[in-house]
């Protein structure tokens, strides 16, 4: 087993899946046809039990469930009256409405798992009102594509589930991670459209509302904000594992929507749909990712890459610094979902060699697909908000917007190599540490 | 073919919500009475096994699998045609290697009568059956869909096969999703 | 010609035993048996392997040498769990005795079963109770919720009046801390490297289990040795066997220790346990579950595919109990 038969591998994967072959069958092309060469039958007759026992895993329960939870949210439109909420706050900060793009989405995030869920939601309620405000185009968008992804850093997140279940880790405890990651990283969006789009907005007289006026528009952040307490506090405050609190999400949501009068069968079909179609897209790239995991380290390919990465003699500051370029190149071409399940079963070994925390590189990982999110030429967020558009403008708009916010991003991934607390102290509190 | 899709997507969803609520009140009876109805771990682990492939077939009926098309965009008509002719085929594979090694994993688990190390003792061949009858609907149903695109390619209806059968493009999602919070606004009034 | 082994290993993480007895050895094959061999090791965790198929993976060949979780493949061989009943080993030296008296039955199924010969069995360590609450004794643990590994466990919590709630090992820590679940089965090693003296109070070191392992080859494999080179493979795994024997009651005593903030403590971190005393009457509680809970269960279970499963038990294991 060389590096040159793992790299043959990874290029034939990589070939399928340029051409627009299903990523999972890419997957199991590679590995289960890979590992039948050198291993015959005997290793698809255990594929059944690998596929099995992972259905079987509480972490992979949580999938269906909070993409049911973002589902009811969004259709129940339990979100569409946050960003006026934050609207009317934030509309006279240096940058305006951006901001509240910003915070808009990382409450959505709050309460979803998804990113390209929360730059469709948030990016569908408030390209209306940028447009009649005149804010320029370029900002607009590329504050909702980067805004969105924050859906999979701030707790729930579909993406740190199917980490979890790859690296084995405990998904309380990446989710306690992200939240705090997740809150800085959305200040420092912040922070960028204050310095830097500052006058966005500004040659549009605003109407003067009263004190009263807004203080009555934050009842719209209730709901999100009490699906957020629900899933959370539920995990934190000793009453469920995460697995149960998405649970206790659905069914809180279901009351929600069936109080605002808004639950038909209509809907619900709809949901339920949704939510299959998005829980199929994920869980078939993970249990083929899974099968691949096998056949990768049955080969020693693992053991390979490690032995080859640690020969470089890299301190772990070094190595994470070559792992966000590598990230960043393969990003731009490969959907964030099929990068994590690829890439995690190598690198989780491969940092753990130089002392890296599984959970602190979750989140890091996790950084590395919201920089993937938004560089061309595939960022699902950036062809999402692009497809918002109803003036035909050109692609390019979203992505000069974006890049900025990868920027930002590559700064706050450094900042936390430079303090790894910023991740580590929740997880660690909420573990008695 | 829209039929079966949607009841697996109906199916899915009353799994799911009836497993919400019997998780939900697993967890209010531990914690306020110390009480447990036991086994709603399990059943739940058992409830994935069962809605997985169904959840794959409704993404296969709304073609939302993941396809990375960034080559495959720029390619001509015919080329992008042909490629989702071997997309749609390769997922029927896919589907059918899946049943094999299921169907085998079933297989020892009546061979060996196993039972679940669980306070129920639940036998395994039942909840593994009805895994299997998931996973013979979600490859009947990727079968169908690739005989539906051969039979498009050897008709040579190219543009109907690049149309029906490309990479879920993010613009029909968006269209969807617009006229779905049109449908909220209405409601709203 | 020479040899060669695929070896399916402990998991990883799964303390040191594995880290410092198995790995070395199966590594260090050719030394240790003298045999002309090579071998890949693997622990299960990093193969992706499920540990619950550890029998069938052996059965088919895909690996030549399993070292078996005997919790978890006795899913599929239900006559494993002879050898750790809750309330059957309670020290040691009883768990030998009883895990000797039961070896061949369960090494002729498995021939029979699965083509595979048992090679030795060796145990984790007693499986003790470690509390958030503090308690003195079984009694205490009424209305409590209890993380539990398995069935019997399950049967023998909720025989207390506890709820038994089972739960991934990786979750058990926080879900201590927080209160989902007041107290934890496991070995107190496990629960030193899971950091669950970090939000627990007490520990009753009262052995529920023995937390059984062992190793079986493909008999494909093993038929194809010489009986010289069988006689050195097998010789060497009892030697590997003896040994862990030895190590892991020395890691128990040595985890307690740690637990609890005495010294000498070599080989985990220390912390500040209050170890509870364990009564007589508690003692006997968990020996009669063998009779009144485990066996009943078990029994009926395994006799169910092994007709005989039952009265092997009890003409072996059974009459040293004096059932
Ligand atoms: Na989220
Ligand atoms: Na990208």
């Amino acid at each position: 087993m060389s590096i040159t038969i793992v790299g043959i591998g990874f290029a034939i994967m990589l070939t399928l899946m340029f051409l627009g072959i299903p990523v999972a069958v890419a997957i199991v092309a590679v590995g289960a046809l890979g590992g039948m060469v050198f291993y015959g039958m005997p290793l698809v007759d255990m594929m059944g039990g690998v596929v099995w026992t992972s259905f079987n895993s509480p972490s992979i329960l949580a999938i269906p469930l909070f993409m049911l939870l973002g589902e009811l949210l969004l259709r129940g439109g339990i979100a569409d009256k946050m960003f006026d909420a934050f609207a009317v706050w934030f509309d006279r900060l240096p940058g305006g409405l951006l901001h509240t793009n910003i915070a808009t989405s990382a409450l959505f995030s709050a309460t979803s798992g998804s990113s390209v869920a929360t730059a469709a939601t948030v990016g569908t309620i408030a390209l209306p009102a940028l447009n009649q405000r005149n804010y320029p185009i370029s900002a607009s968008l590329g504050s909702l594509a980067a805004g969105g992804t924050l859906g999979i850093l701030i707790p729930p997140s579909i993406n740190l589930l199917v980490y979890g279940s790859l690296a084995n880790a405990s998904v309380g405890q990446l989710f306690a991670a992200g939240l705090i990651p997740g809150i800085l990283l959305a200040l420092c969006f912040s922070l960028y459209i204050a310095i830097f789009q500052s006058n966005s907005g500004r040659d549009v007289e605003l109407p003067k509302l009263s004190l009263r006026t807004k203080i009555g528009y934050l009842k719209y952040l209730f709901p999100p904000l009490l699906i957020f307490g629900v899933v959370m506090g539920s995990i934190y405050g000793g009453l469920a594992t995460p697995t149960e609190s998405a649970a206790l999400g659905v069914v809180i949501a279901l009351a929600i929507v069936g109080t605002m009068k808004r639950l038909t069968w209509a809907l619900l079909l709809n949901c339920c749909m949704q939510a299959a179609r998005t829980t199929g897209m994920t869980v078939i790239v993970l249990s083929c990712a899974l099968l691949l995991n096998v056949t990768i380290s049955m080969l020693g390919a693992t053991q390979v890459v490690t032995q080859w990465v640690v020969g470089f003699g890299l301190e772990a500051f070094t190595l994470l610094l070559v792992l966000i370029a590598f990230y960043v190149v393969l990003g731009m071409f490969m959907d964030a979902m099929s990068m994590l399940v690829l890439t995690v079963p190598i690198a989780v070994p491969m940092v753990a060699a130089v002392g890296v925390d599984p959970i602190w590189f979750g989140i890091f990982i996790i950084l590395m697909c919201e920089i993937a999110l938004i560089t061309p030429p595939v960022g699902m967020n950036l062809f999402v908000v692009h497809g918002l558009r109803r003036d035909g403008g050109s692609f390019n708009d979203v992505v000069k917007g974006a890049l900025p916010y990868v920027g930002v991003l590559i700064g706050f991934v450094i900042l936390i190599m430079l303090v790894p607390d910023i991740v580590m102290w929740l997880p660690d509190r909420l573990a008695g540490r | 073919m829209k039929r079966i899709a949607q009841l697996s997507g109906i199916t899915f969803g009353a799994i799911m919500i009836a497993l919400s609520f019997a998780i939900a009140a697993e967890t209010i009876l531990r914690k306020f009475f110390s009480h447990s109805m036991g086994g709603i771990d399990e059943l739940g682990g058992y409830a994935v096994a069962v809605v997985a492939p169904l959840a794959f077939l409704v993404t296969a009926y709304e073609q939302a699998h993941i396809r990375i098309n960034v080559l495959h965009g720029k390619l001509p008509l015919r080329a992008r045609a042909m490629l989702n002719v071997a997309a749609a085929v390769s997922l029927g594979l896919l589907a059918l290697f899946l049943l094999y090694f299921t169907f085998n994993t079933v297989q020892d688990t009546l061979a060996y009568r196993s039972i679940a190390q669980t306070p129920w003792a639940t036998p395994l061949i039942y909840p593994q059956s009805v895994w299997l009858v998931a996973m013979l609907a979600f490859t009947i149903g990727t079968i169908a869909i690739a005989s539906r695109a051969t039979l498009l390619a050897i008709r040579g209806d190219w543009t109907t096969l690049d149309r029906r059968f490309g990479p879920g493009s993010p613009q029909d999602e968006l269209e969807a999703e617009l006229a779905d919070l049109k449908t909220r606004d209405g409601l709203q009034q | 010609q020479s040899l060669s082994f695929k070896v399916l290993g402990q998991p990883a993480g799964s303390g040191l035993i594995a880290q410092n007895k198995e790995q070395p050895f199966f590594e260090a094959l050719a030394a240790n048996t003298g045999l002309d061999v090579s071998v890949q090791y693997l622990p299960v965790d990093v193969a992706g392997i499920p540990d619950s198929d550890g029998l069938r993976v052996l059965k088919s060949g895909l690996f030549d040498i399993v070292s078996i979780r005997g919790p978890q493949v006795s899913r599929d061989e239900p006559s494993i769990l002879g050898f750790d009943l809750i309330g059957l080993n309670t020290s040691y030296e009883s768990g030998r005795a009883h895990i000797d008296a039961f070896y061949d039955t369960v090494d002729q199924r498995l021939q029979t079963q699965f083509n595979a010969k048992l090679l030795g069995v060796w145990p984790a360590g007693p499986q003790i109770i470690f509390c958030k609450p503090e308690i003195s004794g079984l009694a205490d643990l009424h209305g409590l919720k209890v993380r539990v590994g398995d069935q019997s466990a399950a049967n023998f919590m909720a025989g207390l009046g506890a709820t038994g709630v089972p739960m991934p090992f990786g979750e058990v820590q926080q879900s201590l801390a927080r209160g989902v679940v007041d107290c934890a089965v496991t070995g107190p090693a496990s629960a030193n490297s899971g950091g669950w003296p970090e939000s627990t109070t007490t520990v009753l070191p009262l052995a529920l289990q023995m937390a059984v392992n062992g190793y079986a080859i493909n008999l494909n494999k093993w038929n194809a040795m010489s009986a010289e080179d069988q006689g050195k493979l097998q010789t060497a795994i009892t030697t590997l066997t003896d040994d862990i024997w030895t190590y892991s009651e020395e890691l128990y005593a040595d985890a307690m220790r740690c637990n609890s903030g005495e010294t000498p403590c070599s080989l985990a971190t220390s912390y500040a346990l209050k170890r509870a005393t364990v009564s007589e009457a508690d003692a006997a509680t968990v020996a009669a579950a063998v009779s009144e809970v485990s066996l009943p269960v078990w029994a009926e279970q395994c006799n169910a595919v092994f007709a005989e499963c039952e009265a092997r038990w009890r003409e072996t294991v059974g009459v040293q109990l004096g059932l």
